[in-house]
């Protein structure tokens, strides 16, 4: 498969978790379970430079990143994203404790299609999951 | 540093606790505090914006363990020391978030310094409790404290 066959989406998705807390990737992955979202492989990532890794070598459906993180904070990953021609349309759903209005404005000029604040529910996260990767059946 | 305001410290602290970890908490008399054998655990985490500061969360290494088994899905005994330390980090870093904004509102900008983690004992733990206000929580019985750091 190749990026520019986004259009038909597969009935269970590749997704990518990136978070310097081993328990917030795992806690995504369990939320993700208890959402239903159909899963086939859950790449996991502790800094946006490790995500871009994975990224370049793996095909990724979505991608949930936390801000702050060490190496490479989420917004630079995110902007490194956009400015990728194969990346950019990778959707992200930015998981945060900001939920400021300057930060939300700073993610969106990045590119950002959706953010949760924690703590964040099953149902908050089936929400954001539909709304970018409607499964086409 | 103290805690500005208790009541909302203690009202981001029970709700990250239901909606994070499934954990029941209510507050807590800090008479009710008992020695710990293993000790208390202490993270910090500081926080630069509008308000500079740290929150402090002690808790005893064995909710820290029930803590990581609720949030990984598995039984408690399965979880290593290094999971439910992780673990006491991340359910500090999601009360620190919502505390500033119920604080401060949606328009301040935070940033928040990654979680630093303590081993303390009951002494240091009553003297700190004397030097700062806090809050304090029965979590499924066993006691959590929340305050100002330095």
């Amino acid at each position: 498969m190749t990026r520019t066959e986004r259009g038909t989406q597969p009935m269970a998705f590749n997704i990518l978790v990136v978070d310097d807390s081993l328990t917030a990737r795992t806690f995504v992955a369990r939320t993700l379970e208890l959402a239903g979202v159909p899963v086939n492989q859950l790449y996991q990532a502790r800094n946006g430079q490790e995500a871009l890794d994975v990224l370049a070598r793996e095909w990724v459906d979505l991608v949930f990143a936390d801000i702050n993180m060490p190496v490479m904070n989420g917004v630079e990953m995110i902007r490194r994203m956009r400015a990728d021609e194969l990346l950019r349309s990778v959707p992200v759903i930015v998981i945060t404790t900001d939920r400021s209005d300057g930060r939300m404005a700073e993610l969106r000029a990045a590119g950002i299609q959706s953010y949760l604040t924690k703590p964040l529910t099953p149902e908050d996260l089936k929400r954001a999951v539909d709304q970018l990767l409607p499964v086409r059946g | 540093m103290n805690v500005e305001n208790t009541d909302i410290l203690q009202s981001a602290a029970i709700e990250a606790l239901e909606r994070f970890a499934f954990l029941l908490a209510d507050p807590m008399e800090q008479s009710a505090l008992t020695a710990s054998a293993d000790g208390f655990w202490q993270a910090q985490v500081a926080f630069r914006g509008p308000r500079q500061g740290a929150l402090v969360l002690i808790a005893t290494p064995l909710l820290a363990r029930q803590l990581a088994a609720n949030l990984y899905g598995t039984e408690g005994s399965a979880i290593t020391p290094e999971q439910a330390e992780d673990a006491l980090k991340e359910l500090l870093n999601v009360i620190c978030g919502d505390y500033l904004h119920r604080m401060d509102g949606s328009a301040s900008i935070y940033d928040l310094s990654a979680p630093a983690l303590t081993t303390v004992s009951g002494e240091k733990v009553q003297a700190w409790l004397a030097r700062h206000g806090h809050v304090f929580l029965a979590v499924e019985g066993h006691p959590m404290i929340l305050s100002g750091g330095d």
